[in-house]
C-alpha cells in the first residue's frame, strides 16, 4: 500500500435516521485498521451522535462504537460548534472525548486533510 | 490520470448516481483511467441482480456492467451494505443458509479494505451522493 493520506470523514447524519451515520463510522475505521490518519468530524444533524445516554437501539450502538475509536487512533470527537448550537446541544451533554471545533476551525481541518468522505 | 469512484446513493432515480456513471463514461472517452468503483452504503443496490429498472429511466447497473466489460474497471459492492440490502453472492448466501445468490454478474462483493486500497493507489478518488 502507498503512502498515507490525510482522511477527513464527515459524519452529517445521526444514527436514529437511517444507516448513514454508521457507514461514515465504517469507513472511518477502515483507514483507522489500515493505520491511516483519520479525523472525524460531526456536523449537522451528525452531531446527534455525540449526546450521552441516548436510548435507542441504534444510538446506543453508536456510542458503543465511538467509544471504541481511540482504539483505531481515531481521537478525539470533532464536533461543529454551530452544528450543536443550532440544536441547542450543551458541552455538558456530549459524550467524553469531544472537542468543539468554530467555523476557522473547521476550515483549517479541510485545508489540512487530502481524502474526504461524507455520509 | 487514474480515478477511483465512491458511489453512495442508489440506482433508483438517484441524480448523483446518474453523475457517477455518466462521469466515468466521460472518464474513459477522454482517455483516462478508472482503478475501482465502490458502491457503499445504498450504492450497494446497484449491485443486485434481481433489480429491474422501467424502461423509461437509465439502466444504471446495466451501463455499468457495460463499462466494466469493455473497460475492465471493477465494480465493488461494500459487503456489508450489500448483504444488509439483500445483495450477497454465491458464498455469502451459502454462509447465511439463503437459498440463492442475488449479485449481479460483473460486481463483486468487497470489504472497505478496498475502498482504503483504491483510495490510496489513486491519483484521484471521487464519491458521488456522500
Amino acid at each position: 500500500m502507498q503512502a498515507s493520506r490525510r482522511v477527513l470523514v464527515i459524519c452529517r447524519n445521526s444514527a436514529g435516521a437511517g444507516t448513514r451515520a454508521r457507514e461514515a463510522l465504517d469507513i472511518a475505521l477502515a483507514f483507522g485498521a489500515f493505520d491511516q490518519p483519520v479525523s472525524l468530524l460531526f456536523s449537522g444533524d451528525g452531531v446527534w451522535n455525540l449526546v450521552a445516554g441516548q436510548s435507542g437501539e441504534a444510538t446506543r450502538s453508536m456510542e458503543r462504537l465511538l467509544g471504541a475509536l481511540p482504539d483505531y487512533g481515531i481521537e478525539p470527537l470533532l464536533a461543529d460548534a454551530e452544528s450543536l448550537a443550532v440544536r441547542g446541544i450543551l458541552t455538558e451533554q456530549l459524550l467524553p472525548g469531544c472537542r468543539l471545533l468554530d467555523r476557522d476551525a473547521v476550515a483549517s481541518l479541510v485545508d489540512a486533510n487530502e481524502l474526504f468522505f461524507s455520509a | 490520470m487514474l480515478f477511483a469512484l465512491l458511489v453512495h446513493g442508489g440506482p433508483g432515480g438517484v441524480a448523483s448516481s446518474l453523475a457517477a456513471l455518466r462521469f466515468a463514461e466521460t472518464l474513459l472517452a477522454e482517455g483516462h483511467a478508472i482503478s475501482r468503483v465502490f458502491f457503499h452504503g445504498d450504492g450497494a443496490a446497484h449491485g443486485n441482480a434481481m433489480l429491474v429498472t422501467p424502461p423509461t429511466e437509465t439502466d444504471l447497473p446495466a451501463r455499468w456492467q457495460s463499462l466494466a466489460r469493455q473497460h475492465g474497471v471493477e465494480l465493488l459492492a461494500c459487503v456489508g451494505s450489500a448483504t444488509r440490502r439483500g445483495v450477497l453472492d454465491a458464498r455469502e448466501a451459502a454462509r447465511q443458509g439463503l437459498p440463492v445468490s442475488s449479485l449481479r454478474e460483473g460486481f463483486e462483493l468487497a470489504g472497505l479494505g478496498q475502498l482504503v486500497d483504491a483510495a490510496l493507489r489513486c491519483d484521484r478518488l471521487v464519491s458521488f451522493g456522500g
